[in-house]
C-alpha cells in the first residue's frame, strides 16, 4: 500500500472502526445460521484493526486529531482509547466463535447484537457531537443487554442479569439525558464537539449537568459504587457479554467521562465541584471495589469488582486535574481494558462457573489461560515489567506533583488491596493442586489463543515500552486540560 | 571481555542457570553438574566485574526505557560489585550443598528449586547492580516473588502459610512504602540514578527527608527491621536450601545492601536533614540487634533460631547505614559480606545435620560434633564469626560499628551516638548467648548413642561445602584491609 493510501485510510479510520462491527447485521438477517454472520463480523473487525495497526498508530496524535470533522473522528482521548477498543473487539469477535456456535439459539442474532453493541461503544468514543454520542451509548448498552439475554438463553440467571442491565441502563440514560440538557442549557456548549474548549464558563447548572453525565458514564463503566449490575452479568451473563462489557464498555464510557470532566474542571466555576465529585466517586470506587474483590470467590466476580476499583483509581488520578493526571488516567483506562481481557479471557477457558476451586491448578491444566490470568493479576498489583506498574507510577507521580497526598495514598491502598485479591488468584493458579480435572475444549482453546496471547503480550510489551501510549495520553491531557498545570 | 560484557554476563549467567535446570531436569547428575558449573561461572564473572570496578571508570548498560525519564539500567559500583562477588563465591558452596541435600532427602522437585534459587540470584544481582532506583525496584520485586516461590517449595500447608506471610509483608511494604518513596524521590529530584554522595541534598526539607528515609527503611522489609520482621517467623516450614538462599544469600543481604546503597547514593549528604528519623531508626536497629538475639535464644527449632539471628545481624547493617559516617558505611558493607559467609555456613551445617540425623531441635545438637566433626567445626566457626569473636571476619564490622557510634559527630563535636556503640557491644553478648553455648555443646557434649537416619552420616556434598564456607569465613579476615581500599570511593563520599 502506498503512503498516500495509508493516509486516506487514516482519515477514513474512525468511520471504518465505528461501522465495521455492523457487518454481521445483514448476514444475520439473511441467514439464521451463525457462520456467515460470525465470519463477516470477524473479517470486518479484523480489517478495521489492521487499519488501526498500520494506518492510524504510526501517525502522530496531532495529525490524527485534525481529521475530526465527520460524524466520527479522533478526539484527543479517542486516539488512545479507540485503537485499543478496536483491536479488543476484533479479538473478542474471533474468540466468540468457539463457544457461541455450539448449541446456541439464534447465533446469527447474537453476533449481530454483539456487533451492534461494539459499534455503539466504539462509535461513542469517536462521535463528534452530543446527540450521536448519546445514541451510540444507548445502542452499545441495549445491544449488550440483548447479547446477555441471548447468550445465556437457557439460563434464567442470564435473563435476570439482562433485566438488571436494562434497569441500570434506563437509570444511566435518564441521568445522561438530564445532565446533557442541564449542561447545554447552562453552558450553551456541546461537550463532545470539536469546538468544545476549556475555560468556558459553565455555571452551576453546567457543573451539575457534567456531574450527572459522569455519574451515568460511571454506571455504564461499572465503576463502584454504581456497579450493581457488573458482578452478576460477568459471572452469569455469558462469556461474550463479560468480555464485551468488561473490556470495551469501561474504556469507552470512562474516556467520555474524562472529556466531560476536562470541560467542567477547565471552567473557572466548575473545577472544585468536578474535583470533589470525581475524587469522591474514585475513592468510593477504590474502597468499595477493593473490599468486594477481596471477598469474591468467583474469578469473574472478582474481575468485576477489581475493575470497579481500578476505575476508581482512574477517577482519583483524574481528580488532580492536571495534564499529567489526565494522561495517567487515560493510561489507567488502557490498562483496565487489557487486564480485563487477560482475566475474563482466561476465565472464559474454564468450563462452567469460574469458582475458586475451578481456578486451582489452572496454570498447569491450561498454561495459556493461567498465564493470561497471572499477567492480568500482576498488572492489577502493579508488579514491575507489567503495564500496570508504569501506570501506577504515573498516577502516583501526578498526584504528588499536584500536591494531592491523599490521592497518592488511595493509589497505594488500591495496590495493596490488589496484592491481597490478585495475589490469592496467583497462588491458586500455580501453588494449588487441581481439584477439578476440567480441561478446556480444544475449539475454545484455539479460539481464545489470539486474544489471550495478544493480551499477555500487551501487558509485557507496554511494561517495557509504554512511551508511544504515554505520548498519545500526554497529547490528550494537554489538549483537554489546556492551561491546567 | 569488555566491562559491559562482564556486567551482562554477571546478570545473565543465573538466568541461564535457571533455564538449564528447567530444560535438563534429568539425569540428576547432569542437572547438578550444570547447576554447579553455572554457579561457578557466575562467581567468576562477578569476581572479574569487581576487579574491573576496582580499576575505576563507569561500567553501565541500559536494558530498556519503559517511559521517558525512567530507565531500566545496570551499573557496577564498588558496594554492589563487592556484595555480588562475595555472595556469588559462597553460592558455589551452596550449589554443592543443595545438590547433596536434594539427593539425600529425595526432594520431589529438585530442578524447580534449583531454578528458583538461580532466579533469586539473578534478582539479587539486579538489585545490587541497579543503576537507578527504578531498576532496583524492578529486581527487588522479582526477588520477592522468587523468595515466595522458595518459601513455598515444600508445598504443604505450613510452607504455603509461611510463603504467604513473606509475600504479603515484603510485597505490601515494597508497593506501599518503597514505591511511593521512589516516586517521591523522582518528583523531588527529577532523577533516580544512584550517585556516590547522593543527589537529594538541598532538594528536600527536613520534614520530607525524615519521612522519606523512614519510607525507604521500612519499604526494604527484606532487612527485617521491626515492625517488618514478621516474614521470618515461618522459617521452620522452609526447606534448608531454600531457607539458606533466603536468609543467608539473597533476600536478607540484598535488602541490607539496597538500603545501604540508598542511604549512600540517594541520600548522601541529605542524611543530615533526616537526623530525627535516622536516630530513631538507629535506636530501633540497635535494640533489634540485642532483642532479636535474645528471641533467637528462646527458639529451639534451629531454623527459627538462625532466622532470628539473621534479624539481629542485618539490623547491624541498618545501624551502620543510619550512623551516616564513613566508619558506619564500611561497617555496614563488611557486615553484609561477613554475615553472608558465616550465616550460610550455619544454615548448611544445620541442613547437613538434618539430613544425617533428622534433628532440627537445638537441644538435640548436644554431642553431634563428635559424630560429625567437620560439619560442627564449621558450625562453630560460623557461629563465632556471627557473634563477633576476633579475629574472625564478623568481628570487624561490629568493631567498626562501635567505632562509628563513638566518633564525635561532625556538626556538634560531641559523641552523640555513644549509646548506640554501647548497645551494639551489648548485642554481641546476646549473640554469643544465642549461638555460643549451642556450638560448644555440640562439640563438647557426649556423643549421641541413638542411630542416625543415615548410618553413613552426611555425604561429601553436604560436608565439604560447610568446611569450605567456614574456611572462607576465616580467610575473609585476610582481605578486610583490601576491602576497605576497594570501598574507598563510597567511604570517602560518606564522610
Amino acid at each position: 500500500m502506498m503512503p498516500g493510501a495509508l493516509h486516506e485510510a487514516a482519515i477514513a479510520a474512525p468511520a471504518i472502526m465505528a461501522l465495521a462491527p455492523l457487518a454481521a447485521l445483514p448476514f444475520a438477517l439473511i441467514w439464521p445460521r451463525g457462520g456467515p454472520a460470525w465470519s463477516a463480523l470477524v473479517v470486518a473487525t479484523l480489517c478495521a484493526a489492521l487499519v488501526v495497526a498500520f494506518a492510524v498508530t504510526p501517525l502522530a496524535p496531532q495529525t490524527l486529531s485534525q481529521h475530526a470533522d465527520g460524524a466520527w473522528g479522533f478526539s484527543p482521548t479517542a486516539i488512545v482509547a479507540a485503537p485499543i477498543a478496536g483491536v479488543a473487539v476484533a479479538l473478542i469477535a474471533l474468540a466468540s466463535g468457539a463457544w457461541a456456535q455450539s448449541g446456541q439459539r439464534a447465533p446469527a442474532i447474537l453476533y449481530a447484537a454483539f456487533g451492534a453493541s461494539a459499534h455503539g461503544w466504539i462509535g461513542a468514543l469517536l462521535a463528534s457531537d452530543l446527540t450521536l454520542t448519546f445514541a451510540h451509548l444507548q445502542t452499545g448498552w441495549f445491544a449488550a443487554c440483548a447479547v446477555c439475554a441471548l447468550h445465556g438463553a437457557r439460563d434464567r440467571a442470564a435473563l435476570s442479569s439482562a433485566l438488571r442491565m436494562l434497569q441500570f441502563g434506563a437509570l444511566a440514560a435518564a441521568l445522561f439525558a438530564l445532565g446533557a440538557a442541564l449542561f447545554m442549557r447552562s453552558a450553551a456548549l456541546d461537550p463532545f464537539s470539536a469546538d468544545a474548549a476549556v475555560q468556558t464558563p459553565i455555571g452551576r447548572g453546567g457543573a451539575a449537568g457534567a456531574a450527572l453525565m459522569i455519574l451515568a458514564l460511571c454506571v455504564y463503566a461499572g465503576a463502584a459504587p454504581l456497579h450493581g449490575w457488573t458482578a452478576s452479568v460477568y459471572a452469569r451473563g455469558g462469556r461474550l457479554t463479560g468480555l464485551l462489557l468488561g473490556v470495551v464498555a469501561p474504556l469507552s464510557a470512562l474516556t467520555l467521562a474524562i472529556r466531560i470532566f476536562a470541560l467542567g474542571a477547565g471552567a473557572p466555576d466548575g473545577r472544585l465541584i468536578m474535583q470533589i465529585i470525581v475524587g469522591g466517586l474514585g475513592v468510593a470506587g477504590v474502597v468499595w471495589g477493593s473490599i468486594q474483590a477481596i471477598g469474591a470467590r468467583d474469578l469473574r466476580r472478582l474481575a468485576a469488582y477489581a475493575a470497579a476499583a481500578q476505575a476508581g483509581c482512574a477517577l482519583v488520578g483524574l481528580a488532580a486535574g492536571s495534564v499529567a493526571a489526565t494522561a495517567a488516567a487515560m493510561l489507567q483506562l488502557a490498562n483496565l481494558a487489557i487486564v480485563a481481557l487477560c482475566i475474563l479471557g482466561g476465565a472464559a477457558m474454564i468450563e462452567g462457573r469460574a469458582t475458586a476451586v475451578a481456578v486451582e491448578g489452572l496454570g498447569r491444566r491450561a498454561p495459556l489461560a493461567g498465564a493470561a490470568i497471572a499477567a492480568g493479576a500482576l498488572s492489577l498489583i502493579g508488579a514491575p515489567l507489567t503495564f500496570g506498574f508504569l501506570v501506577r507510577w504515573r498516577l502516583i507521580e501526578s498526584a504528588l506533583q499536584s500536591g494531592l497526598w491523599w490521592a497518592a495514598g488511595v493509589q497505594i491502598a488500591a495496590s495493596l488491596a490488589a496484592v491481597l485479591y490478585a495475589g490469592r488468584v496467583l497462588e491458586r493458579l500455580y501453588l494449588r493442586q487441581a481439584q477439578s480435572q476440567l480441561i478446556p475444549r480444544t475449539a475454545r482453546r484455539m479460539a481464545l489463543t489470539p486474544a489471550l496471547a495478544a493480551a499477555i503480550a500487551a501487558v509485557i510489551w507496554l511494561g517495557l515500552d509504554a512511551d508511544p501510549v504515554w505520548r498519545a495520553a500526554r497529547f490528550a491531557g494537554a489538549s483537554l486540560m489546556d492551561g491546567a498545570p | 571481555m569488555t566491562a559491559e560484557a562482564l556486567l551482562f554476563a554477571t546478570m545473565l549467567t543465573p538466568l541461564a542457570r535457571a533455564a538449564a535446570a528447567v530444560i535438563a531436569p534429568r539425569p540428576p547428575g547432569l542437572r547438578d553438574l550444570i547447576n554447579i558449573v553455572f554457579a561457578m561461572a557466575h562467581a567468576l564473572f562477578a569476581t572479574l566485574l569487581a576487579f574491573a570496578t576496582a580499576q575505576g571508570g563507569v561500567i553501565a548498560a541500559s536494558l530498556a526505557q519503559p517511559m521517558q525519564g525512567v530507565d531500566l539500567a545496570l551499573s557496577a559500583e564498588p558496594l554492589g560489585a563487592l556484595i555480588v562477588a562475595a555472595v556469588a563465591i559462597i553460592a558455589v558452596a551452596h550449589a554443592f550443598h543443595m545438590a547433596g541435600f536434594l539427593r539425600a532427602t529425595h526432594d520431589a522437585a529438585p530442578a524447580r528449586l534449583q531454578a528458583i534459587v538461580a532466579l533469586s540470584s539473578m534478582a539479587s544481582t539486579g538489585v545490587l547492580l541497579a543503576d537507578n532506583l527504578f531498576t532496583l525496584y524492578v529486581f527487588y520485586q522479582a526477588l520477592i516473588l522468587s523468595a515466595f516461590a522458595l518459601a513455598s517449595h515444600y508445598g504443604d500447608a505450613s510452607a504455603r502459610a509461611a510463603a504467604r506471610r513473606l509475600l504479603a509483608i515484603l510485597l505490601a511494604a515494597s508497593a506501599g512504602l518503597l514505591l511511593p518513596a521512589i516516586v517521591w524521590t523522582y518528583g523531588a529530584a527529577g532523577a533516580l540514578r544512584f550517585e556516590l554522595g547522593g543527589f537529594l541534598a538541598d532538594r528536600l526539607g527536613p520534614v520530607s527527608a525524615n519521612i522519606l528515609l523512614t519510607l525507604y527503611v521500612l519499604g526494604f522489609a527484606a532487612t527485617a527491621l521491626p515492625p517488618m520482621h514478621r516474614w521470618v517467623s515461618g522459617a521452620n516450614a522452609i526447606s534448608f536450601p531454600a531457607a539458606s538462599a533466603i536468609f543467608a544469600l539473597y533476600v536478607a543481604p540484598t535488602g541490607a545492601g539496597a538500603l545501604l546503597k540508598t542511604t549512600l547514593s540517594v541520600f548522601g549528604d541529605a542524611m543530615a536533614d533526616a537526623q530525627i528519623a535516622a536516630r530513631a531508626i538507629l535506636a530501633i536497629a540497635c535494640a533489634t540487634m540485642f532483642i532479636a538475639a535474645l528471641v533467637a535464644l528462646s527458639k529451639q527449632d534451629i531454623r527459627e533460631r538462625l532466622a532470628y539471628t539473621t534479624i539481629a545481624q542485618i539490623a547491624a547493617v541498618t545501624a551502620g547505614a543510619m550512623v551516616a559516617n564513613a566508619a558506619g558505611a564500611f561497617a555496614g558493607a563488611l557486615q553484609i559480606v561477613a554475615f553472608a559467609c558465616a550465616s550460610l555456613t550455619l544454615w548448611m551445617a544445620a541442613g547437613s545435620a538434618y539430613v544425617a540425623t533428622s534433628r532440627v531441635d537445638a537441644r538435640d545438637y548436644e554431642g553431634l560434633g563428635r559424630r560429625m566433626p567437620w560439619t560442627f567445626a564449621g558450625f562453630a566457626l560460623g557461629a563465632a564469626s556471627l557473634i563477633g569473636l576476633p579475629p574472625l571476619a564478623g568481628a570487624w564490622p561490629k568493631l567498626w560499628l562501635i567505632t562509628a557510634g563513638a566518633e564525635p559527630v561532625e556538626t556538634t563535636g560531641q559523641q552523640d551516638l555513644i549509646w548506640a556503640a554501647a548497645i551494639a557491644a551489648a548485642a554481641g553478648i546476646a549473640a554469643f548467648a544465642s549461638l555460643g553455648p549451642l556450638a560448644l555443646r555440640a562439640l563438647t557434649g557426649a556423643a549421641p548413642r541413638d542411630p542416625f537416619r543415615r548410618p553413613d552420616g552426611a555425604s561429601i556434598f553436604l560436608v565439604a561445602p560447610v568446611t569450605i564456607a567456614a574456611a572462607l569465613t576465616i580467610a575473609l579476615v585476610l582481605f578486610v584491609d583490601r576491602l576497605a581500599v576497594f570501598l574507598l570511593p563510597i567511604w570517602s563520599n560518606a564522610s
